[in-house]
């Protein structure tokens, strides 16, 4: 257990003096090998599991969701979602603020990624809230927050790494994604509420629209609604593997893109490929290096070292699962999301199993945890996204906005705690 | 050069991961005959895509680092706190090359082949060797770059 623990400490002190997340994390855990096993040992070790990583079937689920991320993160349809969530909500206090989540949850829904939603958003909400003469602080907070719906709402890249690291069925976990990205979606909508309450000068109302004119701007939004059933549905119906909906998705919103006139020049393939290639090399790079440091951790015995300590400190299921959010909301300050989930998941597996925890709701729990790292200070990566679309705003500004959000995410972990049917309903149906 | 042809190369793997999941739906679906080792094929693909990027993302100083302390070391140690990252990227890289290099001398001696279509692995162990060499190149490329711009994954230059 010293030794894990002399590793992890070898590990933070690393990154914080700048080493890469990746490099830092193959040393920690290539070296820890050397010392345990040997030179040669910790060679055929890390050798087996880089190039078995490599050709991990489940894992080329990743490059599929960045790459239809990607498409639709450039097909323009974030301006069709926002129109649509306006001319619904739009004539309510707050109502913008309200379209605003409404579309990030929408862009969400097919996009994947927080920081690629909050960035899109911002561009696209932010602009329309000043000139309506909203709360700078409460707009730029509102898109930070909503865009943390990317890794909850399926398809989500974490939850996709989560289900691979904790052996869970992919399928399953999006599908438990679901109920809880909608909770908190009306969770944050709540927030708007309560806060335009409170304080009616931060989001004045905006116009009502017709009728006629709502249903044309909701008609544009149905390739979203289409590519998110054809995903999830197919998914849920047993039809096609997570894979398989990341390929048929990514074809789907590639149509998409073409179809509204993208993707027709070299220049705008090449940014969404290079985009795609680039990241999948940095989380590949992320990911093989975490599991070359699962298996030092594994033979250090800590895990099975907190096993036993768990028991003897007599915390139950809820207790362990308890400190182990409280140490992601730690990491979540410091780390990205995908380290986090590859750093503590390996080491508390275990322990979680063993008292009977069930994995599938345990990991929508950790997302929200995770979620709740996106926007709290002091890295908030969403906030410094927003901050970078919109420089005029404060930084200080964009943190008080995100307060609101945070307490309602706070309040969505608590009550899947509390109620684990919100996450494992719809998976248990599924069986 | 290297660049265009490494994203091309994973570009050209990720229309084939698409394709060939597709067309597996299509063939088991429509003529209920699966395509004999689309999955290996897939997993394959994904055993280059995952290694093509890393010329440009060593290049453009891309690896993911915490940037909690970022700022200030930025302010008060500039110079040695871009050369820990610089540093230990080139370091990094290489081991990922030496890593690399070990399993396809192992595979020299002791060949291996996929389950399914019998692809001989030292190929494609070969390739991953190749594609993380030139992510070594691209670390080299930006160190002898002038242009001192922050990492492009920490939040300060995220666009």
């Amino acid at each position: 257990m010293t030794l894990a623990l002399t590793g992890f400490a070898l590990l933070l002190l690393l990154a914080f003096i700048g080493v890469p997340l990746a490099f830092a994390t193959l040393a920690v855990g290539f070296f820890g090998l050397t010392y345990l096993r040997g030179f040669d040992a910790a060679l055929a070790v890390s050798s087996q599991w880089m190039v078995d990583t490599a050709t991990n079937y489940n894992l080329t689920i990743i490059p599929l969701f960045v790459l239809m991320g990607a498409f639709i993160h450039r097909s323009g349809i974030s301006r069709d979602l926002f129109a649509a969530s306006y001319a619904w909500m739009g004539r309510f206090r707050g109502g913008l603020a309200l379209s605003g989540i409404l579309s990030c949850a929408g862009f969400a829904a097919v996009c994947g990624s927080s920081l690629a939603t909050a960035a899109t958003m911002t561009r696209v909400a932010v602009p329309t809230m000043r000139e309506f003469k909203y709360n700078d602080g409460f707009s730029a907070g509102t898109i930070a927050a909503g865009g943390t719906l990317g890794i909850m709402i399926p398809p989500s890249v974490p939850l996709a790494i989560y289900g691979i690291v904790a052996g869970e069925d992919i399928a399953q976990l999006f599908i438990a994604g679901i109920l809880p990205g909608l909770m908190l979606v009306g969770l944050f909508m709540l927030a708007v509420v309560i806060m335009t309450w409170l304080r009616p000068g931060i989001g004045p109302r905006g116009e009502a629209m017709g009728l006629r004119a709502t249903l044309r701007a909701s008609y544009s939004t149905w390739p979203v609604i289409i590519l998110f059933g054809v995903i999830l549905g197919g998914i849920y119906g047993g039809i096609f593997t997570p894979t398989e909906a990341a390929g048929v998705g990514c074809a789907g919103a590639f149509l998409f893109g073409v179809a509204r006139g993208h993707f027709l020049d070299r220049a705008s393939l090449w940014a969404v490929f290079s985009e795609t290639v680039t990241t999948t090399a940095m989380i590949f790079a992320i990911v093989f290096s975490a599991l070359i440091l699962a298996q030092f951790i594994n033979l250090t015995g800590m895990p099975y070292a907190l096993q036993s300590a768990v028991t003897a400190w007599g915390l139950g299921p809820v207790g362990l699962v308890l400190l182990i959010c409280a140490i992601c909301v730690l990491l979540g300050m410091v780390f990205e999301s995908i380290g986090i989930l590859l750093l503590i998941i390996p080491v508390f597996l275990p322990a979680l199993s063993a008292l009977g925890v069930d994995l599938i709701w345990f990991g929508i729990l950790v997302i929200i945890v995770i979620e709740l790292g996106l926007i709290s200070p002091p890295i908030g990566m969403n906030v410094f996204t927003v901050k970078s679309v919109a420089p005029e705003i404060p930084l200080t500004a964009i943190f008080l906005g995100v307060m609101p959000y945070i307490v309602a995410m706070v309040l969505g972990g608590l009550l899947i705690l509390m109620f684990p049917p919100i996450a494992t309903f719809l998976p248990n149906v599924m069986r | 050069m290297i660049r265009k042809v490494t994203v091309v190369l994973g570009a050209l793997c990720l229309v084939a991961m698409i394709l060939a999941t597709c067309a597996e739906v299509v063939m088991r679906y429509f003529f209920a005959h699966p395509i004999f080792g689309s999955a290996e094929m897939t997993q394959l693909l994904f055993g280059v895509l995952a290694f093509c990027g890393f010329f440009a993302v060593g290049r453009d100083r891309g690896h993911v680092n915490v940037s909690l302390f970022e700022p200030f070391l930025l302010k008060r140690f500039n110079r040695g706190y871009r050369a820990i990252f610089d540093v230990m990227s080139l370091i990094g890289s290489g081991a990922i090359v030496g890593i690399l290099g070990w399993r396809l001398w192992d595979l020299t001696e002791y060949p291996e082949t996929t389950v399914v279509l019998r692809v001989p692995m030292i190929w494609i162990v070969a390739i991953m060797a190749l594609l993380a060499l030139l992510g070594v190149v691209g670390v080299l490329a930006s160190m002898r770059d002038e242009r001192r711009v922050p990492p492009p994954h920490s939040p300060q230059s995220f666009e």
